[in-house]
C-alpha cells in the first residue's frame, strides 16, 4: 500500500499502439516524402530542390529547437529530437549538393532577361 | 525598425543572391567536417569542428583575395577533385576500422596494434577537403557578390554559422548511428567526382585541342 503525495515506485506499462522504436524514422520519411511530393506538383522544377533544402535545413533547425527547449518536462525525446536534426540538416546538403544555384539566383533577380540555361 | 527601401534594389539582390549561394555551398563542407568529426570523443569532436570552421573561413579568404587569377588557372577544379577523392579513400578506411567502442575493448584486452582515429588524422582530413571545396565554392560567392563587398561579407558570416551547426549535428547524428556515415560518404564522393567530371571538360581544350 503506497501514501498519496509520496514518490511511488514505476509501474509496468505497456507500450501504447503507435509508439514503435521505428516510428520516428518511419514519420521522418513520410514526411520528406510529402513535402518532396509537394514541391514537385507546386514549384518549377529547376528550384524544386533548392527549396527542398531550405526547408530542410529549417526542420532541423525546428528539431535541434524541441530538443533543446522540450514541450514537456517529464517527457524526454531530446535524443530522438537531435536524431531528426541531423537527419533533416544530412537531408537538406545532399539536396543543395545536387541541385543547381544558377536557377534560384535567376528567380531572385528582380529584372532584367532571365536565362534559359535550365529551362 | 530596418527601412529596406534605404538600400539599392542591386544590394538586397546580391545579399539574397549571396544568402541562398551560402545555404546552398556550405552543404558539402558541413557533411565533411561532420563525417571526419564523428569517430571523435565529444571534447575533440567540438575542437575538430572548430578547426575545420577555422580553416575553411581562412581558405575562402584567402581564395577570395585572389579569385580572378584562380580563374585563369587551367586544371584547379580537376586537382581539387582529386584531392577530394583522396580524402573520401581515407574516410572509406577509418569508416571500415573499428569504432570507438571496438577499439576501447581491444585496447583494454591489450591489443596493441588497433588503429584509433585520432584528433590531429580528423584535422588533416578536414582541412584538405576544405582546400578543394572552398576554392569551388568561393568562385560562385565572389561573382554573385563582386560590386557588393559587405554583401559577401555578411555570406561569409553566414557560412561560418551555417557550417557550424550542421557540422554538429551530422557529427553528433553519425556517433549515434554509423551506418548514415556511408551516406555522407557517398554524398562526398559525389562531390569529388563532379568536381573531376567538370574540371576534365576544363582542360580538356587545352590538352587535346
Amino acid at each position: 500500500m503506497y501514501l498519496t503525495g509520496f514518490p511511488q515506485p514505476p509501474r509496468f506499462r505497456p507500450r501504447p499502439p503507435g509508439r514503435d522504436p521505428r516510428s520516428p524514422g518511419l514519420a521522418f520519411v513520410a514526411v520528406l516524402m510529402v513535402a518532396l511530393a509537394i514541391f514537385v506538383l507546386v514549384l518549377p522544377h529547376s528550384v524544386v530542390l533548392p527549396v527542398f533544402s531550405l526547408w530542410a535545413l529549417s526542420a532541423a533547425a525546428c528539431a535541434a529547437l524541441l530538443a533543446i527547449f522540450p514541450l514537456r518536462r517529464r517527457t524526454s525525446y531530446a535524443g530522438a529530437a537531435w536524431d531528426m536534426a541531423g537527419a533533416f540538416t544530412l537531408v537538406g546538403c545532399a539536396a543543395a549538393i545536387l541541385g543547381e544555384i544558377e536557377p534560384i539566383i535567376e528567380f531572385i533577380r528582380p529584372s532584367g532577361p532571365r536565362s534559359k540555361v535550365n529551362d | 525598425m530596418i527601412d529596406l527601401s534605404m538600400l539599392p534594389q542591386g544590394a538586397i539582390t546580391a545579399i539574397l543572391q549571396v544568402i541562398m549561394i551560402d545555404l546552398v555551398l556550405a552543404g558539402d563542407n558541413a557533411v565533411v567536417i561532420g563525417l571526419a568529426a564523428a569517430g571523435l570523443p565529444p571534447p575533440q569532436r567540438s575542437k575538430a569542428i572548430l578547426v575545420g570552421i577555422i580553416a575553411a573561413t581562412a581558405l575562402r579568404l584567402a581564395f577570395a583575395a585572389i579569385a580572378v587569377e584562380l580563374l585563369e588557372i587551367a586544371g584547379l577544379l580537376l586537382a581539387g577533385g582529386i584531392l577530394l577523392l583522396w580524402v573520401c579513400w581515407k574516410m572509406w578506411r577509418d569508416l571500415r576500422g573499428p569504432g570507438p567502442e571496438d577499439t576501447e575493448a581491444a585496447l583494454t584486452k591489450g591489443e596493441a596494434h588497433v588503429p584509433q582515429k585520432t584528433f590531429a588524422r580528423a584535422a588533416w582530413q578536414i582541412v584538405v577537403a576544405d582546400v578543394s571545396m572552398s576554392l569551388d565554392n568561393v568562385l560562385a560567392v565572389a561573382g554573385a557578390a563582386r560590386d557588393h563587398p559587405y554583401a559577401l561579407i555578411f555570406g561569409l558570416g553566414l557560412s561560418i554559422v551555417l557550417m557550424g551547426v550542421a557540422a554538429t549535428f551530422i557529427a553528433r547524428l553519425l556517433n549515434r548511428h554509423r551506418w548514415i556515415a556511408y551516406v555522407g560518404l557517398a554524398i562526398i564522393l559525389y562531390v569529388s567526382l563532379e568536381m573531376i567530371w567538370r574540371g576534365f571538360w576544363e582542360i580538356e581544350p587545352h590538352v587535346f585541342g
